[in-house]
């Protein structure tokens, strides 16, 4: 990819990135407003995937800018992704130990995707540092 | 593996974000192939040679790492 698509494609990203938060955010709340524990079960399943679908079309969104990254920020990517991965992994797995172990509460699975995105943000903020 | 990036650069007065654009990486990447923190791919490194119109082993140097 040339120097000057970079800009267009992050203004792609940062398109398509809102449009998800934008979609997630309709879908959470307006799925609260029309369910409750009476709804029939095809309904609750239904409006409990629907987040499925922006957060989907926030990853292709990622995929697709991440091709207009040059090779060293796809290495430092990477490297996050994988600090961030074993970060999260090994987290969630002391964390379901101790819940069994000690009775400290449950992780909810809601908060893996959330921590690996934080930890992936912090991960490649830690690698790039190797690089300068 | 050393280089001559950042000389190759001043003589013809460009910044890092000249080279970058020229190049069609990051300015950061130029920075980091300048500093010898990254070594770049064959492709970028004939892009380079290519952008400075000298000759691959004229502009990088491969030095065995001290074990």
């Amino acid at each position: 990819m040339t120097a000057a698509a970079v800009p267009q494609a992050r203004r792609r990203w940062l398109r398509d990135c809102l449009g998800s938060f934008v979609v997630y955010g309709v879908v959470v709340f307006g799925g609260v407003g029309i369910v409750d524990a009476d709804s029939p079960l095809a309904l609750r399943v239904a409006v409990a995937l629907a987040p499925l679908l922006p957060i989907g079309y926030f990853g292709w969104a990622m995929l697709v800018f991440s091709r207009a990254w040059d090779e060293l920020q796809r290495r430092k990517a990477f490297e996050a992704l994988l600090v961030a991965t074993c970060a999260v992994a090994l987290g969630s797995f002391g964390w379901g130990w101790l819940s069994v172990g000690t009775g400290v509460p449950a992780l909810h699975a809601l908060w893996i995707l959330p921590a690996l995105l934080g930890a992936w943000g912090a991960a490649y903020w830690l690698v790039s540092r190797r690089y300068k | 593996m050393k280089n001559r990036l950042k000389v190759l650069r001043a003589e013809r007065d460009w910044s890092q974000a000249v080279l970058a654009e020229r190049l069609g990486v990051s300015r950061q990447t130029v920075n980091a192939i300048e500093r010898g923190k990254y070594d770049p791919s064959l492709p970028l490194a004939f892009r380079i040679a290519r952008v400075f119109e000298q000759p691959i082993q004229a502009i990088f140097e491969f030095e065995e790492e001290a074990s």
